[in-house]
């Protein structure tokens, strides 16, 4: 389903099926850097990092939908923590002209607008 | 965008998510754990839409000034309105996703040496098969929002 509502709050998934993630790991060995990235276009969509966690775990992502997942281990630290299980969940969502559910259906129905009506798509239009 | 961290009380070793034909039921996410178990947790405790106090304090008040304000609710263009990701049909935030042992989906069985685990829709749209292998083959029929497009048997 391509969107997700609570009464008139409609919010539009993120959906691009160009997408794929890489982790890379510093020398270190402590540091994740996650990127996700438009497999056509080459822009880096989203980036962030997890620090202090335990490299000789086993690490693994999951990309879905407008889903990622990333279920690692981070180890103890100077400050008592304990080592522990996480994941961090991460979803995407747009903003797009479709919010107005009234100036939509006129979009389609009265102007006939191309980005409505359209059968080809292009990964570039969508940024 | 939308993200939060949760701690988890098993240690994982792989992840994956359930599948459906339709895409209508909720994805599950199910993990082979560091001892070889294949664990499962609902979407809505696992989702990074699960609100937090601040917000959810935040949205009653917005929802409060809505609703005492007298005459016509000024209407908003689209700059100005709020969009909010975070949703309370979940339940609020918290940092750590209890233990369900009612969730191990291998119950008490012994495996060995899990590598990879995989999901694929079947013809029913409530229900996704399992597959974990490594050294053993498991699998197994779950669904994850109850088996509602199935009769029950004593119908």
């Amino acid at each position: 389903m391509p969107t997700s509502f609570l009464g008139d709050n409609i919010i539009y998934k993120y959906l691009d099926s160009n997408l794929f993630v890489v982790s890379t790991l510093d020398s270190t060995s402590t540091t994740i850097s996650i990127y996700i990235i438009n497999g056509v276009s080459g822009k880096i969509v989203y980036k962030f990092k997890e620090q202090g966690i335990a490299a000789n775990e086993p690490i693994d992502m999951f990309l879905n939908e407008n889903y990622l997942i990333l279920a690692f281990r981070r180890s103890s630290d100077a400050y008592g923590n304990l080592p522990k299980q996480e994941i961090s969940v991460s979803e995407f969502f747009q903003s797009r002209e479709e919010a107005d559910t009234m100036k939509l259906l006129k979009d389609f129905y009265v102007y006939k607008d191309k980005r409505l009506t359209q059968r080809t798509f292009s990964s570039f239009e969508m940024e | 965008m939308v993200q939060e961290s949760y701690l988890l009380t098993v240690d994982v070793k792989k992840i994956a998510l359930t599948q459906s034909i339709q895409h209508v039921t909720s994805k599950m996410l199910v993990l082979i754990t560091n001892n070889n178990q294949v664990y499962s947790i609902e979407n809505a405790l696992f989702t990074a839409r699960r609100q937090r106090k601040e917000e959810k304090e935040a949205a009653e008040a917005r929802a409060l000034e809505e609703a005492t304000t007298f005459g016509p609710i000024k209407e908003k263009n689209d700059t100005e309105k709020l969009l909010d990701f975070k949703s309370q049909l979940y339940p609020p935030y918290d940092g750590v996703i209890p233990q369900k042992n009612t969730r191990f989906i291998s119950y008490d069985t012994p495996l060995v040496d899990l590598k990879s685990i995989y999901t694929f829709p079947t013809r029913l749209e409530s229900t996704t098969t399992l597959l974990a292998i490594g050294h053993d083959i498991f699998s197994a029929r779950i669904s994850p929002e109850g088996s509602f497009d199935r009769l029950h048997e004593n119908f």
